[in-house]
């Protein structure tokens, strides 16, 4: 059996497949069951885990990455060790995840709340990444320190949305995108889960701004509302934004669906696909989230792709460095397991 | 040059091994303490001062004593070194600093005895304020009159009378330290004095800044009064006051209103409004508006009491006895804070206020219902409240009524609406009928959409199919295609599409994908009459074309004049005969509308039938089709 037959078989249960492509019109109709996961994929996953908790890979401060990225490829990492229910304190992992979270912390501290890597520009991008690693692990870390912190960065995430509803680069109010107001809208709905006051009125500002970024023709998601062309992996992002916020029936989030399943599948679930674990990222929680449907339909085709470019040592190359290539391949290929409540349907 | 390799290696290690809870610059920081470049190393004492990096301590120590270096270097590292040990008393280099050759290092050591109140600093201070240097005398003063508070006056009193401009900053840092009413009147003398401050006045601040003596506030709100807010100085004095505990900055505004003269209500205002909303204060600054006689006074005071964080709805009556006042901009400004009322109906409150006679006082009152809660809005009786708002000559005023019917209505309002306005829809005045049309179109329920499109005239209810592939060069769109050579709704139909969003260009050798398309019902979803193929038809909707059918039914025959717009390119059939074709010229991610008036049709007796051939190579696809009779009013048809 090949190992993409083999990804096949991934089981689900309480499944009603609906073989059909989801018209942009058709209510969604999915059932929503519990997925598993097939041993290789397992395998794949607890290697990558190893490989970036091998000696040195790790630095001293408790990070991951270099100079660049720390920020963010240390959340990244956090998150791929909690999606399979390691708990920080604990277990093989538990250090490795206590320095992450101290690492962040420390960073939070010495800047007034903020937790971007000084001096890069899109700071702001891991700030949201970091709170949303904090807020995923707050509950399962006895550190008491994660709640004010948390709260800290928040408050800049909620001081910095601009008039249109959205976030950008720096910590401030004035333009917006839809990547970073993606990323700020699931950092607040994963605090506001974990217990932080998020009002409501800020989502919901932030929904209507990636609502705007909606391209009528087409039903992708654009840079910016003004112009641009809706693409792939914004689209994607729009789209899982859009579901966290509840809004996985409406119109407009299936046809974000629509766009995404009828993308060019050699294009999107091919090895050498711009922005690929970004994109694929969003894009699998997407389909996980729409209905049992889509989930088995996507993810086979993905799984067998990031499988057949794990590396020997378990680690994943990414366009960021290797701790982000590698926490987000397990971070998609372990979209069924339901530990973190992001994933959680 | 071996030992300054060795200090380096040394300095290395140490930033390698810089502890945990260190700042994630700390590192860097050690680093930079070896090179060569003075501002840099500066630079670097002062972060690590600042983060108190003990891990730093040893580099910086052999900094200080490191002869080879200049004076003020050394005098910046020993301040740092200071600062980083946290020591009780001063340490033994700041001893020998002290009685140096070098009067920078004795400024250093003064500076750095700052940070020390034991007997050992006072003596040293003391004997320091003898010192032959006016600016080490004088900063050995400030620092004795830190640790000896009041009890230093005795000896402030002299050396303050009349320091020259050079010293004044430090003179002024000693008084403020000493504390006593006598010191704090000759501060603010000084402060006031034209002729010594001149020029100096942020440096003043900078060095007084740190000083919680909190009755340094009152010394800034009166230099506050003297000038007004462009004055460069205005946002240091502000940044001094801030630089103290909330606590006695409300005390000290309390005083300040409470003094009945107008220009401290003014100030004060001023300073709630800009640097503490603190709505303890809201009472007393009414109190002093009671008897302020200035428009600038009582300008100040309403911006100050509308600030959302001041509570404005404990002033919501306050702010209503503005609205009949005789000065207009008040006025504005009394509408404005009320629409910070969270509580406040400013429906209720404004309601004879949107027919003021004074355009821009209607205008702010209608504004404020803009940002009004929604809960208060009459529900279904909206359209009766701003009938006279819709219904003005007043193109803004007409305007801001529909935004607000947008805005606020619902489909409760929907019906009324349309009762008063559905004769608009009917008019010859595109602007006014596009207008009302919007109006409407955002409180119509999902129903009430294609009733309002097809009272201007606009086909409404049509079949669709698609997309099937056209390239750049329209080439499908000129061919005869299967679904307009024979029209079956119940057919099926091949098609491709090819992904080429990119740069909206065909690229050669992009794959075709193939899927079935069939015909399904599709409604216009706007009062503009626009049929929006993109939410129609499946993704991505480039380089595509469709085709779409509309059946009516007519009594009798009629002439009538059709008009036709779309997005990029369009052909019509009526009753099997092309009546037009239009193709805009491309543009990229642009609007490329084509767009034909005036045909001349006649409507026959039974069902009449459109049949419309739509392209899109990129950006928006929509058609839109207009029947009007000769006079220009539209005619309704029906399926």
């Amino acid at each position: 059996m090949t190992k993409t037959i083999q990804f096949l078989t991934v089981s689900i249960t309480g499944l009603s497949v609906l073989c059909s492509t989801l018209h942009a019109q058709d209510q969604p109709s999915q059932t929503v069951g519990v997925a598993r996961l097939t041993e290789p994929v397992v395998t794949a996953i607890n290697k990558g885990l190893a490989s970036l908790a091998k000696k040195g890979v790790q630095n001293a401060d408790g990070s991951w990455g270099g100079n660049q990225n720390r920020v963010a490829e240390t959340s990244l990492s956090l998150m791929a060790f909690m999606l399979p229910g390691n708990v920080p304190g604990r277990g093989v992992y538990g250090r490795h995840m206590n320095l992450a979270i101290d690492f962040l912390l420390n960073l939070g501290k010495s800047q007034r709340g903020f937790m971007g890597t000084p001096n890069n520009h899109a700071g702001m991008y891991e700030h949201g990444l970091a709170v949303l690693a904090l807020s995923e692990a707050w509950g399962q870390s006895k550190n008491p320190r994660i709640g004010s912190a948390l709260r800290a960065a928040v408050d800049i995430i909620l001081r910095a949305q601009n008039r249109e509803g959205g976030w950008r680069y720096n910590p401030e109010p004035r333009d917006a995108d839809l990547s970073m107001t993606v990323m700020h809208l699931v950092a607040l709905e994963s605090a506001s889960e974990a217990g932080i006051s998020v009002p409501q009125t800020t989502i919901d500002k932030a929904k209507d701004y990636v609502l705007s970024c909606q391209d009528e023709t087409s039903g992708g998601f654009k840079y910016q509302p003004g112009g641009g062309e809706p693409g792939f992996a914004r689209t994607a992002a729009g789209v899982m934004s859009l579901i966290m916020c509840g809004q996985r029936n409406l119109k407009e989030t299936q046809r974000g669906i629509a766009f995404l399943k009828a993308y060019p599948e050699n294009v999107k679930f091919g090895k050498g696909f711009s922005r690929f674990h970004y994109s694929h990222y969003y894009a699998m929680q997407s389909m996980y989230q729409s209905g049992d449907a889509d989930f088995h339909l996507w993810y086979p085709k993905i799984s067998a792709t990031i499988l057949s470019t794990q590396k020997e040592d378990g680690s994943w190359n990414g366009a960021h460095g290797t701790a982000y290539g590698t926490s987000l391949s397990i971070l998609i290929l372990g979209v069924p397991y339901r530990y973190l409540p992001i994933y959680q349907r | 040059m071996k030992a300054k390799l060795a200090v380096s290696f040394l300095n290395l290690l140490l930033a390698a091994h810089v502890a945990a809870d260190s700042p994630p610059s700390a590192s860097r920081y050690i680093s930079q303490l070896d090179r060569e470049d003075w501002i840099l190393q500066s630079d670097a004492l002062h972060y690590l001062a600042e983060n108190r990096v003990q891990a730093a301590l040893p580099p910086i120590r052999k900094l200080a004593a490191d002869n080879s270096r200049t004076p003020w270097l050394r005098g910046r590292a020993l301040i740092a070194l200071c600062k980083i040990g946290s020591q009780k008393t001063p340490p033994p280099l700041l001893l020998e600093f002290s009685s140096a050759p070098e009067r920078i290092q004795r400024a250093a050591a003064c500076e750095a005895l700052e940070l020390y109140s034991d007997a050992a600093a006072k003596n040293l201070s003391r004997r320091l304020i003898s010192d032959t240097d006016p600016a080490v005398q004088y900063r050995a003063l400030a620092t004795y009159a830190k640790i000896q508070k009041a009890a230093a006056w005795a000896d402030i009193d002299q050396p303050t009378r009349s320091p020259s401009a050079s010293i004044l900053p430090l003179a002024l840092r000693s008084l403020a330290f000493t504390g006593t009413d006598a010191a704090l009147e000759r501060l603010a003398t000084l402060m006031k004095d034209p002729f010594k401050n001149q020029g100096q006045a942020g440096a003043i601040l900078r060095l007084l800044s740190d000083i919680p003596e909190p009755k340094l506030i009152p010394v800034y709100l009166g230099m506050l009064e003297t000038i007004n807010q462009e004055d460069p100085v205005f946002p240091a004095i502000l940044s001094a006051i801030a630089g103290h505990q909330n606590e006695d900055i409300v005390n000290a505004l309390q005083n300040a209103l409470a003094s009945n003269r107008e220009r401290a209500t003014y100030t004060a205002a001023r300073v709630i409004t800009l640097l503490l909303q603190a709505p303890e204060l809201g009472l007393a600054l009414r109190k002093a508006l009671a008897s302020a006689k200035e428009m600038e006074t009582f300008e100040a005071g309403l911006t100050a009491l509308g600030c959302k964080e001041m509570e404005p709805d404990k002033h919501q009556e306050f702010f209503a006895e503005f609205l009949d006042h005789t000065e207009t901009d008040l006025r504005i400004l009394a509408i404005r804070c009320l629409s910070h009322c969270r509580e406040a109906n400013l429906y209720d409150i404004l309601s004879a206020i949107i027919d003021d006679p004074d355009k821009t006082v209607r205008y702010a009152a209608l504004n404020a219902l803009l940002l009004a809660p929604l809960d208060k809005a009459p529900t279904g009786k909206l359209v009766a409240y701003l009938e006279s708002a819709l219904a003005s000559t007043d193109e803004p005023t007409r305007i801001l009524g529909f935004k607000i019917l947008a805005h606020a209505g619902n489909a409760e309002d929907f019906q009324p609406a349309l009762t008063m306005l559905g004769d608009a829809l009917k008019s010859t005045d595109d602007l006014r009928r596009e207008a009302v049309a919007a109006a409407l179109g955002s409180i119509a329920p999902d129903n009430g959409i294609a009733p309002v499109a097809r009272s201007q005239g606009y086909i409404t209810d049509w079949m669709v199919v698609g997309t099937f592939y056209n390239d750049k060069d329209h080439e499908a769109f000129n061919e005869e295609l299967a679904p307009e050579k024979n029209i079956d709704f119940n057919a099926t139909y091949p098609s491709t599409y090819v992904w080429a969003l990119r740069g909206n260009q065909n690229k050669p050798g992009e794959k075709a994908i193939e899927r079935d398309v069939s015909w399904e019902e599709a409604n216009v979803d706007r009062t503009n009459g626009k049929l929006r193929m993109g939410p129609l038809l499946p993704p991505p909707g480039t380089f595509s074309l469709a085709y779409a059918v509309a059946d009516f039914n007519c009594q009798s025959a009629q002439e009538v004049s059709l008009s036709i717009d779309g997005d990029d390119a369009f052909k019509v059939w009526f009753n099997d005969k092309k009546v037009a074709e239009q193709i805009a010229p491309y543009q990229h991610r642009q609007s490329c509308i084509a767009s034909v008036s005036n045909i001349a049709i006649t409507l026959k007796p039974g069902i009449n039938r459109f049949l419309v051939k739509s392209a899109n190579i990129g950006h928006e696809w929509w058609v839109r089709l207009r029947l009007t009779d000769a006079d220009g009013k539209p005619i309704e048809v029906y399926r």
